[in-house]
């Protein structure tokens, strides 16, 4: 009986891709599922990125039907790829941390506080 | 236990904002009328005139089942005092009172409380986290965040 052991080195990173690429849309939806709607601007305006942080906003209200692609992103990133996602309308802040709506703040913070359990989950599913 | 959290931890707030002479608002005394469009209804009119305040809220964050074979739920808070002081007031006074915020919950401090039935004990699981100064009307914000979980 023999193992390549360079096929399980090359199945394990692979594995561990797809657990990160799970990890990234799961905080991301969560974080997104969150914003509260008014116009859809702020929730629209979440843009991920491979890297630094590089927000876009979008305002729903003009004739602006561009929408970010999160997954597409995410499915672009490798193990050593940093993921970022950010906002940067002028009510973002006040939205997620000072109670402006009563639909709903705290959203990116409560994402990444679910970082880590994200990540469990993601590597239970991907390492039988 | 979500209410014995809140009442632990607000009445923590409550005690340190009266230690430091400072006015506090809950969720519970926020008067503010939210309207979308109107900046200046976020601050209570009773505080309109105070240099420096304190506001807090508790937010619970989904709950992790940890571990398959106990299937135990694993509970988490996110505690949020945010220190507003007047613009133009030079940033040291917000900092010093985040100071003293970080000399008052630290990292791994253990709270107990109970009910009829059982004693929960909660730790703190973070040190305080800092975000960006926010403009909110006259006054600029200093969000202070620290998490706090259940353990077992």
């Amino acid at each position: 009986m023999s193992v390549d052991i360079n096929a399980v080195i090359a199945q394990m990173f692979e594995d561990t891709t797809d657990a990160y690429r799970l990890t990234c849309a799961l905080t991301s939806s969560e974080c997104v599922d969150e914003t509260p709607v008014l116009s859809g601007s702020l929730q629209a305006s979440w843009t991920p990125n491979a890297g630094p942080p590089k927000p876009e906003n979008i305002d729903t209200r003009g004739e602006n039907s561009k929408r970010h692609d999160i997954s597409g992103v995410i499915n672009e990133l490798e193990l050593d790829d940093e993921y970022s996602l950010s906002n940067a309308q002028p009510y973002a802040l006040i939205t997620e941390f000072e109670n402006h709506s009563a639909k709903g703040d705290l959203m990116l913070t409560k994402a990444t506080e679910r970082f880590s359990a994200f990540a469990d989950q993601a590597m239970k599913k991907h390492m039988k | 236990m979500e209410f014995l959290l809140r009442q632990t931890y607000y009445n923590a707030l409550e005690s340190f904002a009266s230690t430091n002479n400072v006015d506090i608002i809950f969720p519970q005394t926020d008067n503010a009328q939210e309207t979308e469009d109107n900046e200046s209804n976020l601050i209570p009119d009773d505080f309109e005139n105070n240099e420096i305040f304190y506001k807090c809220k508790i937010r619970s964050v989904v709950p992790d089942t940890i571990g398959i074979r106990y299937g135990l739920a694993y509970y988490k808070w996110i505690v949020q005092c945010s220190i507003y002081t007047k613009a133009g007031i030079t940033e040291s006074l917000a900092s010093y009172h985040a100071d003293l915020l970080k000399e008052e919950f630290k990292f791994g401090a253990k709270k107990e409380a109970s009910d009829t039935k059982y004693t929960y004990k909660f730790k703190q699981e973070t040190n305080i986290r800092l975000a960006s100064p926010i403009k909110v009307a006259n006054f600029v914000a200093l969000p202070c965040l620290f998490t706090v979980a259940t353990v077992r």
